[in-house]
């Protein structure tokens, strides 16, 4: 190595120790969406395997394995006897220097072979130090410096194939080692620069001179690639493979279908216009962000912006400069690479906007392209940094002649231009993402590790533990009062002991069952210990420093749930960590794996589970079927069953609709387009799929309302009237199917009034599209009154079902269906939920029978009405209920315009979700001037301003107002009527009286039909752990037939392989349970396991071998 | 001073007057460009690409003008020095077209000495 290296790469050193710069005190990088632990070890073991149990409930994680390095790392570190921040410093450290290593090998074979002698330093300096990478940096994104730090180690592979200074098959396994090891946790997106830069290459390769010998080649060198690639990654590719195809279009539905996306892209390329990119700027955080923590220096300083446009001046002036037919020839291709990139950094911005939309619509996978500024720009920066490095060396050789001293002044003061231009890596300032608000640097309170510690401890490892407060269910941010703030729970960054926090890895029964102890727990509601322990929670976390009244991310004051679990007599305070508690049961609950023979039968769904752990005899050790976690194998779990539990669902109790969101149903490609035979021929293909009677409904109820908004859609953009009634015509045929299909559905045994309920509901919003848009911006003529035609078709269709479904319409008759699977006499309990109310007998109407039943309270909310006989099939139910006007004031009011005063009622103290109705009858006793009614939370005062929706259109005859008021969360609120205010002068009171003023919540009452077991079994519990992925269990070989529950989250990979023809069903909801004939010792093990094993081994000996082919030569 | 002023609109008139068949020749193609990527059908795929009427106007003054590559490059490169005083401004609109005009500049440079580097 020359002297000049040395030196060289001593500087490239010195400069990638900056992250020592970033720490002060005790700070360490936490939070965000940096994936940054506090236990690293535990954390990388936890990673080995495709299970996790973090996040409480237990989920599948095969797609953490390939962080295997990127975590490896920290683990290492971390196990040479380091600290956390120590480790954060040395790790930070390495991937700082390491885009600048791996930029320092091109750029020197690069500059020997063209004799750039002032090129290396510049080059490397900024592929290390610019702004692209310190948007990563303010998330610390791992995975992208990997593939970042990859990118010139790739291109400088394929360079020295092209001169065949390598031989394809090494130069392809040299390829495939580096993207083993920079792997970019696998994400695909983040390889975005590097395959732009690949293909470039490629395109230049065959355009130089294209001959067969040379397609060869490159076959021969992607192959090798390919298949090395293969073999090297198969401990994560194996099982991945089975998570991508299973999770594709879920991650597309999370982002809100492709409609989200393209909504998405839209609004992070606004500001990736061409002239910003040529900058290197337009990064999208810079602008959506106004408290970004430097952006602004950088869009505002006049001094800086020159900068800002000396960049592309230097970057494609070498194009103009360089002569020598070599450098000229990388200078093209770096040119080309920088303007290819180009059009995909600008996403949907103009002028290829519409080009990368096509795309997204069109090409499968691209969708995952969503940040397309993000994962496209390592290409601009790479290809930036080498025609930068070209336009100095130019400007020093043609100095140097002269003036050597300056020449190498200059070459340090350009180097020393390219960090002080990306100053914010000197003070790490980038860490404020919001500034003066929120940082990634904190510090982390000591008990937060003494817990982490307690927690991993060989007893309280397999401890379910329920984390207090809830976090906001909306945005599921974990915030704390010292600063951490992320989406990803603290506690699944600190133990890998089973810590339930809300999450988004929850499946949605998961989560309301959640939602529902949760609840029950605020509001000290009997039962909830019972549904804690039925999801096998043994112990409970209050954080006291949980910041719960974080602006965006409000939730519940932790002090609500440290006094539930204080006053209750089953609980004891077990341990406290400073502003952290840990409560546990006193008495057993069930271990993660029991065995019986028996099991609790209830047809329901999940959130069920919270009214029957409710009911004073429920034992919440024996396991539940829920029957909506339908398995072909039904009635096998119910020849088990035990006690069984029928709990009515009440249809539209709440009078609200369902919410449908009508944007992931407009069709993006309508008639007129060129595309749309395209379309037809599709959903002709999907109809031909089409066998049961419900799914032709469900296909040709979603056609119409596709139709309807195409129709809509072209309505808007003004088409011309035959295309308007070709999709009249088109909306026409799905309605007729439609109805057809209906028909047909009406004629099968099973109807399934949720399923109608759903129907009327899209229906009711085809009609509301019709009436409300349509219909008003439409012109008179043809195609309105075609419509009009259509329309009736619809209301007919509408009535039809509207007439079948067993439906609460007003607030005193709450319909119920009851779906009983067999004969059997049942205990009818009932739980209203007014409390001031008596209930000493109840009304209702069962199978048209109109009874008046007696009540005995068994409980502090059960009431028992009797015993009763149910055949098996639905079963009507109406149960009269009683109105209570939570309005305690006089009955009526008036209001007068002179007066300020407005009419207030009394504050009415409510909790979230719930929903209330406020009604009156107003009428105009004097005056003209108008009046406005609004519902408030208490403390906020009437906006007259804001009040023009609210308007009451009074006259001089008795009018109706009602109102139904959702809570966004617990507040108290109260019905306010104030006048408005008029320009005009008033010489006289206009006066408004109020009459029957009522406000009352929608109460949602509750029913169960419970029928006990004539014999129970025990539960027990004898089993082994042999790892978060395999479990022994010994089971009673007397008895024929056996039910193993586990308790992590429902997985078809979780199996036992050794039980021959095995039921594998939902237990408790969320749970694995099994019925499986006796034997004594049994294996549970999660199947993707065995592919990460054999994985591993695979991985390891194409390693070796690679290692091997490599290095033959030189041992 | 007059002289020179002189001498340039001359030149320039000069120059208009050999050319102006082709200036009007251009307008044309633009006009014919225009009415053809607004027809139906065409107008689906056109509207993947909005900036094509003025692709083809580039490529026509290519092939009639044929102006000096680096003058392209230059002229190219020099449009940033004239954004500038656009972004001082904030006046986007303006930045967008000089945007695109650098953009297809450069662009059509590396194209032009692409086929250099063809062994």
């Amino acid at each position: 190595m020359k002297k000049r290296q040395i030196v060289e790469l001593l500087i490239i050193v010195v400069l990638g120790l900056v992250p020592l710069l970033w720490f002060h005190g005790n700070q360490v990088i936490l939070g965000h969406d940096s994936g940054l632990t506090l236990s690293p070890i535990s954390h990388f073991l936890d990673r080995l395997y495709p299970w996790t149990e973090r996040f409480g409930f237990g989920n599948d994680q095969v797609y953490a394995i390939p962080g295997f390095f990127i975590h490896g790392l920290d683990a290492l570190i971390a196990l040479l006897g380091f600290q956390l921040q120590s480790v954060q410093k040395i790790a930070f450290i390495f991937w700082f220097v390491l885009p600048g290593l791996t930029m320092y090998y091109f750029s020197s074979k690069l500059s020997q072979k063209l004799n750039l002698k002032f090129f290396v330093l510049p080059t490397t300096v900024l592929y290390m130090f610019n702004h692209f990478l310190l948007q990563g940096w303010f998330v610390a994104e791992r995975t992208k410096f990997s593939v970042y730090a990859a990118l010139p180690l790739v291109m400088v592979f394929l360079f020295d194939w092209e001169e065949k200074r390598r031989s394809t098959f090494k130069t392809g396994l040299f390829m495939a080692l580096t993207v083993f090891f920079l792997n970019g946790e696998a994400s695909l997106p983040l390889f975005g620069g590097l395959i732009l830069s690949v293909f470039a290459f490629i395109e230049f390769y065959l355009f130089k001179g294209f001959s067969r010998k040379k397609l060869k080649e490159l076959g021969k060198l992607i192959g090798v690639f390919v298949l090395t690639s293969v073999a090297l990654n198969a401990y994560w590719l194996f099982p991945y493979i089975a998570y991508i195809l299973q999770s594709y279009s879920n991650a597309v539905l999370q982002a809100g279908g492709i409609n989200g996306v393209l909504t998405w892209l839209t609004y992070v390329s606004q500001e990736s216009s061409l002239v910003n990119i040529f900058r290197l700027q337009g990064i999208p955080e810079w602008y959506l962000n106004p408290r970004h923590p430097y952006a602004g220096v950088f869009l505002n300083n006049i001094f800086l912006i020159v900068i800002g446009f000396g960049i592309p001046i230097a970057a494609f002036l070498p194009l103009y400069l360089i002569k020598q037919r070599e450098q000229k020839e990388k200078v093209i291709f770096f040119s080309f690479l920088a303007l290819f990139s180009m059009i995909f950094i600008a996403g949907a911005h103009p002028p290829f906007g519409e080009i990368y939309i096509f795309l997204i619509n069109f090409v499968p996978g691209f969708v995952a392209f969503r940040n397309p500024f993000y994962k496209f720009a390592p290409a601009l920066w790479f290809s930036y940094a080498i025609l930068i490095g070209f336009a100095i060396n130019y400007l020093l050789q043609k100095i140097e002649l002269r003036r050597k001293l300056l020449t190498y002044g200059l070459y340090l003061a350009f180097t020393l231009g390219i960090i002080l231009y990306s100053y914010p890596f000197l003070n790490g300032v980038f860490f404020d993402y919001i500034k003066g608000e929120r940082s990634m640097r904190v510090v982390v309170p000591q008990y937060i590790f003494d817990f982490g510690k307690w927690s991993d401890s060989k007893e309280r490892l397999n401890t379910k533990v329920l984390a207090l407060p809830p976090v906001n269910p909306d945005n599921k941010v974990d915030a704390y009062t010292w600063g951490y703030w992320s989406l990803s729970p603290l506690t699944s960054l600190l133990t890998n002991a089973p810590i339930v926090n809300e999450s988004n890895f929850m499946s949605t029964d998961e989560r309301n069952l959640t939602e529902g102890l949760y609840k029950m727990i605020k509001n000290n509601e009997p039962g909830w210990e019972n549904l804690a322990k039925l999801l096998g929670i043994k112990s409970f976390l209050v954080r006291g420093d949980f910041a719960w009244d974080l602006k965006g991310s409000q939730t519940d004051n932790p002090s609500v749930y440290d006094k539930t679990l204080k006053s209750s007599s089953n609980l004891s305070l077990v341990k406290k960590f400073g502003a952290w508690e840990v409560f546990s049961f006193k008495d057993d609950v069930n271990a993660d794996v029991v065995t019986t023979s028996k099991i609790n039968y209830l047809v329901g769904d999940a959130t069920d589970l919270g009214k029957i752990a409710s009911l004073p005899f429920f034992d919440p050790k024996e396991p539940v079927y829920v029957s909506s976690n339908a398995n072909k194998n039904a009635q096998d779990i119910m020849s088990l069953r035990n006690d069984l539990f029928l709990v009515p669902t009440c249809f539209s109790c709440n009078l609200q609709h369902i919410f449908i969101n009508t944007d992931l149903y407009i069709p993006l490609i309508t008639r007129g387009s060129i595309f749309y035979p395209l379309i037809e021929f599709k959903n002709k293909l999907a109809e031909k799929k089409l066998v049961k009677s419900p799914e032709k409904v469900n296909f040709y109820l979603y056609d119409s309302l596709r139709d309807i908004l195409a129709f809509d859609k072209l309505v808007f953009e003004n088409k011309d009237t035959y295309l308007l009634l070709l999709a009249i015509s088109d909306y026409s045929k799905s309605l007729n199917n439609l109805d057809k299909s209906l028909k047909d559905y009406f004629k099968t045994e099973s109807i399934d009034n949720n399923f109608l309920f759903e129907v009327s509901e899209v229906l009711g919003l085809e009609k509301n599209v019709v009436l409300f848009k349509n219909a008003t911006n439409l012109p008179s003529g043809q195609v309105l009154d075609t419509l009009n035609k259509k329309y009736s078709d619809l209301k007919r269709i509408k009535d039809r079902i509207d007439k079948n479904i067993s439906q609460t319409l007003d607030e005193t008759n709450k319909k119920f269906l009851v779906n009983s699977n067999t004969d059997a006499q049942f205990e009818f309990l009932y739980k209203p939920k007014t409390v001031s109310t008596s209930w000493d007998k109840v009304n209702l109407t069962l199978d048209n029978r109109n009874l008046e039943i007696k009540t005995t309270q068994i409980s502090a909310q059960w009431y028992a009405l009797g015993k009763i006989s149910l055949s098996k099939g639905l079963h009507r139910l109406i149960i009269k209920y009683p109105i209570e006007n939570l309005y305690t004031s006089t009955a009526s009011a008036q209001v007068s315009s002179l007066s300020d005063v407005c009419f207030s009622s009394n504050a009415i103290k409510a909790q979230k979700g719930d929903i209330y109705r406020v009604s009156f009858q107003h009428q105009r006793l004097f005056g003209s001037k108008k009046f406005f009614v609004r519902i408030l939370p208490v403390g906020v005062k009437p906006n007259p301003l804001d009040a023009r929706n609210n308007v009451l259109e009074s006259a001089s005859v008795s009018d109706n107002y009602r109102a139904d008021y959702s809570l966004p969360e617990d507040q108290s609120f109260y019905l306010t009527v104030c006048s408005f205010p008029s320009a005009d002068r008033e010489d006289f009171a206009s006066v408004l009286e109020l009459k029957d003023i009522n406000i009352r919540k929608i109460a949602i009452p509750e029913v169960v039909f419970y029928s006990p077991s004539s014999s129970k079994d025990t539960v027990d519990s004898n089993f082994s752990k042999k790892s978060q992925t395999e479990y022994t269990v010994s089971t009673d070989p007397k008895s024929m037939k056996k039910i193993v529950l586990l308790n992590e989250s429902f997985n078809n990979n979780w199996i036992m392989p050794n039980a021959k023809d095995n039921i594998h069903f939902v237990a408790n909801g969320y749970s694995n349970g099994w019925i499986v004939e006796s034997a004594n010792t049994q294996v549970i093990k999660y199947k993707a396991q065995d592919f990460v094993n054999i994985g591993f081994v695979l991985s390891f000996i194409a390693l070796i071998a690679s290692a091997l082919y490599i290095l033959r030569g030189r041992l | 001073m007059i002289k020179i002023l002189k001498d340039y609109i001359s030149r320039s008139y000069n120059w208009y007057k050999e050319n102006h068949a082709k200036i009007i020749f251009v307008y044309i193609i633009h006009l014919v460009s225009y009415y053809l990527v607004n027809l139906p059908y065409i107008n689906i795929i056109a509207s993947l690409f909005l900036f094509l009427p003025y692709v083809i106007d580039w490529i026509v003054i290519m092939i009639l003008f044929k102006p000096q590559k680096d003058l392209i490059l230059k002229t190219g490169i020099g449009l940033f020095i004239i954004s500038y005083l656009f972004v001082i401004v904030h006046i986007s609109v303006a930045l967008e077209f000089l945007g695109g005009m650098s953009y297809i500049m450069i662009g059509t440079y590396v194209i032009l000495v692409i086929k250099e580097i063809k062994k």
